[in-house]
């Protein structure tokens, strides 16, 4: 166990270097962070002054040493745009993306594995036919399409829900969190339904496959010979050997979510970290996007890391090496 | 008979989850009285106590709240930040300039009373307004002018740029304050008026940081909270020397995506945005509650040809056709312009002979474009030499503009139907703004878009049409390199002219010469249009600046 923490530890080393380091030369070709922050009538000595206030004269390899010397001691530096410590920056965010992807992964998992057993267990029922059609839409219909379908429908047709926003927000477990605020759920309801459909859809196919191939084993006509109740054969034997290969695609997933709400959280104006680094792609705020993607990349090694450790909990069989 | 049992009980577990899931509140009478069972537990709350506006809205007979859509957040709310429209725009709530922009963009009084330009143009002095205080109960007085200009025209400064004539800012007593010039500078008055005035103790030796996190000016609106891209507060400052706001409490709401601006609108949570997409203005304009108020905006849409060197970059093979003038009356002849504003900007667009708007100072009435004409077109190629045109690559931004992508592909087919050849190179402004300095010397046709919010048509041509000097930093949008001696001494002449009157005459020559030369395409001036609720009164400003102290309830 402990050489698997310390085998992790030294690959998410070389996965950050990587990261850092590919951030660091795209970023380089997609602008010039000076024209975000001067007016377009500036002069070049004024975008030279600016340029080099920024260390952005210097070649690349050097800034790259620069950033990385910072960097090892926790600083990585300050967001061109803002002039504030990327780290703040992304830690004033991180609560409202927490919270989106919280709801969405609990709301997932909730509907999700319930839909996916039945149609697993009942393939021939209608209902089953009806959920299987569903999750199609569910994976094929693009997020800015539902996003704005969900806008249409609550907020400017029938008017029940707020259309874009946070609302208020109250302190709880450490953060500011909307959905303990008074009708702050109103906010939150279609941003994760936008987020969850598609992860909805895949979780479901992904149980109900798993729950049919195990159906057919032999060790469910044993368990059924014995006279195991059918609830039991298919919460406790079947799904429990189908529940492997979700739960890696569920960690995926979840990495996905916290990484790439951008478009979820554009379309409902929600003041979450894939904002900031949309913003901070328009403007070139490179600081920003290395830190972001350093982060997220980060999130991904760890979710890996848990999933590997309920592995070993679902399936005893499993070590960690 | 247990596997009904169980599949009933699925089923169930399902229909629940799916209504927690798309129900919201299809009850619309519980929803509506939650907020009000709730209000007191939200006070405890410190951080929601913030304004009620959102429920305010709905109720009670003549409202005094409103909200306003941005664009984008502000960066921060550093007044010294960014010199970008949304900045001001939301800082001028809170901070004032010492002279201000009326609604039609001509300089009145702010925090100055009066002003006077010596007879040399060298010193400017200004009278301050006394017994003006700050939002803390501090004196504003002539130290806190000088404070803030010499804060706002650091090296480095977005605002760096505005002062570039001044030489230094001097305090000569309490409540007079004059600036020392390096060059004669008449439009001073202009670049000034986008300058905030902050308390001195609030910015002597502190950083933009903590400049932007302590927000106290002498403005009609105080700072409630700045909820980072979700919302900005203000409360009316009841104590303001020129009398409190009508409207006491506003909420600038930045929503990016202009789709959910328009749908955030059409649920009833905006009461004015601006910005409206032209696709959108059907749709709005249909919605019971809410009209559409529209004007030419300041916006200019035009082409810049390089004309300096012999070798263009844009061009495939090498050489410069485009310094012949002759090509540069044919691709300008060659667009249909009116045709671009009918369809692609589906009429939200006006067409232009100049680059200066017809309410500036020096515009000239009398001026008129080149007709649409294909045939001219290709004649005028033909007589200079390319019968069978030429390959060339258009440069454009893909995001600076209503429908610019739509635009550039509309030009580049106008341009192949006379025979020229285009590659047309879409690019996000991020990209497409450093592309295109003068001094990279990259591209070589392109189409952008400029908006001067001076008044005067002096300042554009200033910019566009001078020689560009990458010393001397003059010419700095003048993209094309067009280059004319005789232009560029009226427009030192003009520049230097401290009576209007005079200065109009100057640039209508200048606008002639630059006409006449072919210098750029103008192609269309761009239309503001704002969505407004329809219980409120808005007329909106010719910089697209919304002042919630403008805004009246019916």
């Amino acid at each position: 166990m402990f050489k698997y923490i310390v085998k992790r530890l030294a690959q998410t080393i070389v996965v950050l270097f990587v990261v850092a380091m590919v951030v660091f030369i795209l970023t380089n070709y997609i602008g010039d962070p000076a024209a975000a922050l001067l007016t377009e009538e500036a002069t070049y000595e004024t975008i030279q002054e600016v340029r080099e206030q920024l260390g952005l004269n210097d070649p690349l390899p050097v800034q790259f040493v620069n950033f990385i010397k910072d960097a090892v001691r926790g600083d990585f530096g300050n967001s061109y745009v803002y002039k504030q410590p990327v780290l703040q920056l992304i830690g004033e965010r991180m609560p409202a993306t927490l919270e989106l992807v919280g709801i969405t992964a609990l709301m997932t998992l909730i509907i999700a594995i319930p839909l996916g057993v039945f149609a697993g267990a009942f393939p021939k029922s209608r209902i089953s036919k009806l959920i299987m059609t569903g999750s199609i839409l569910g994976i094929s219909l693009p997020t800015f399409w539902i996003g704005m379908m969900l806008i249409y429908i609550f907020s400017v047709k029938y008017g029940v829900l707020p259309a874009s926003g946070r609302g208020r927000t109250v302190a709880a477990l450490g953060m500011q969190l909307s959905i303990f605020a008074p009708g702050g759920w109103r906010y939150l309801v279609m941003p994760a339904i936008t987020l969850s459909l598609a992860y909805i859809a895949t979780i479901l196919r992904l149980t109900r496959t798993g729950i049919r191939e195990n159906m057919k084993q032999d060790y469910i006509k044993f368990a059924r010979a014995k006279g195991v109740p059918a609830g039991s054969v298919l919460f406790r034997h079947a799904l429990k050997n189908a529940l492997i290969p979700v739960v890696t695609v569920f960690g995926i997933n979840i990495g996905k979510m916290f990484a790439f709400t951008t478009i979820t959280e554009t379309i409902f104006a929600w003041p979450g970290m894939g904002k900031l680094l949309i913003d901070a792609i328009y403007r070139s705020d490179r600081p920003i996007i290395v830190a972001y993607l350093m982060i997220t990349s980060v999130m991904f090694v760890g979710i890996n890391f848990i999933v590997d450790i309920i592995y070993t909990i679902i399936d005893p069989r499993i070590e960690l090496r | 008979m247990k596997n009904k049992k169980l599949a009933l009980l699925l089923a169930a577990a399902m229909s629940v989850s799916l209504l927690a899931g798309c129900g919201g509140g299809s009850d619309k009478s519980t929803n509506q009285t939650q907020p009000a069972a709730q209000e007191s537990q939200t006070a405890q709350a410190p951080e929601a106590a913030g304004t009620e506006s959102e429920e305010s809205q709905e109720t009670g007979p003549k409202r005094d709240s409103v909200t306003i859509a941005l664009a984008t957040d502000v960066s921060s709310l550093n007044p010294y930040g960014q010199d970008n429209n949304v900045t001001n725009q939301v800082m001028f709530h809170v901070y004032e300039p010492l002279v201000t922009q009326d609604r039609d963009l001509s300089i009145i009084p702010c925090l100055a009373d009066s002003w006077e330009e010596s007879e040399d143009g060298m010193t400017w002095t200004f009278k301050l307004h006394e017994g003006v205080k700050f939002h803390d109960g501090s004196d504003f007085t002539s130290e806190d002018v000088v404070a803030s200009y010499d804060y706002a025209r650091e090296p480095g400064s977005s605002y760096n740029s505005r002062f570039t004539s001044v030489e230094s800012v001097e305090a000569v007593d309490d409540y007079t304050v004059v600036i020392h010039m390096k060059n004669k500078y008449p439009l001073l008055l202009t670049d000034l008026a986008m300058v905030c005035i902050s308390n001195k103790e609030n910015i002597e030796g502190k950083t933009p940081e903590e400049v932007g996190s302590s927000v106290i000016g002498t403005g009609r609106y105080k700072l409630v909270e700045h909820v980072k891209e979700d919302h900005i507060d203000m409360v009316a400052n009841e104590e303001y020397w020129g009398g409190a706001p009508e409207i006491k409490s506003v909420r600038f709401r930045p929503i990016s995506n202009a789709a959910t601006r328009t749908a955030t609108m059409l649920s009833g949570e905006l009461d004015v945005m601006g910005g409206v997409s032209v696709q959108d203005v059907e749709r709005l304009e249909a919605t019971e509650g809410i009209h559409v108020v529209s004007e030419p905006s300041m916006e200019m849409i035009y082409m810049n040809m390089e004309q300096m060197l012999d070798d263009n970059p844009a061009v495939e093979g090498g050489g410069n056709p485009l310094k012949d003038v002759r090509v540069r009356q044919a691709m300008y002849q060659a667009i249909d312009t009116d045709m671009i504003i009918n369809n692609v900007m589906q009429g939200h667009a006006y067409p232009t002979a100049t680059l200066i708007r017809d309410t500036f100072n020096g515009y000239s009435p009398e001026l008129e474009r080149f007709p649409y004409d294909p045939e001219a077109a290709k004649a005028l190629l033909a007589e200079a030499g390319y019968p069978d045109g030429f390959t060339i690559t258009l440069d454009a931004g893909s995001d600076i503009t209503v429908n610019s992508s739509e635009v550039a592909q509309a030009v580049a087919g106008y341009l192949e139907k006379v025979g020229i050849k285009v590659n047309l190179n879409l690019m996000p402004s991020a990209t497409f703004l450093p592309h295109i300095r003068p001094y990279e010397h990259k591209t070589g046709l392109l189409i952008s878009a400029w908006s001067v919010y001076t008044g005067e048509g002096i300042t554009m041509m200033n910019q566009h049409c001078y020689t560009y000097d990458q010393e001397k930093g003059t010419g700095n949008a003048n993209r094309g390199h067009y280059s004319n001696p005789e232009v560029d001494k009226l427009i030192s002449e003009a520049m230097q002219e401290s009576d209007k009157e005079r200065r109009a005459e100057l640039t209508k020559q200048i606008d002639k010469m630059t006409h006449d030369d072919v210098a750029y395409i103008p192609l269309y001036v761009q239309e503001n249009i704002f969505a407004v609720k329809d219980d409120i009164d808005y007329t909106p400003r010719f910089n697209k600046y919304i002042f919630a102290w403008e805004i009246s309830v019916k």
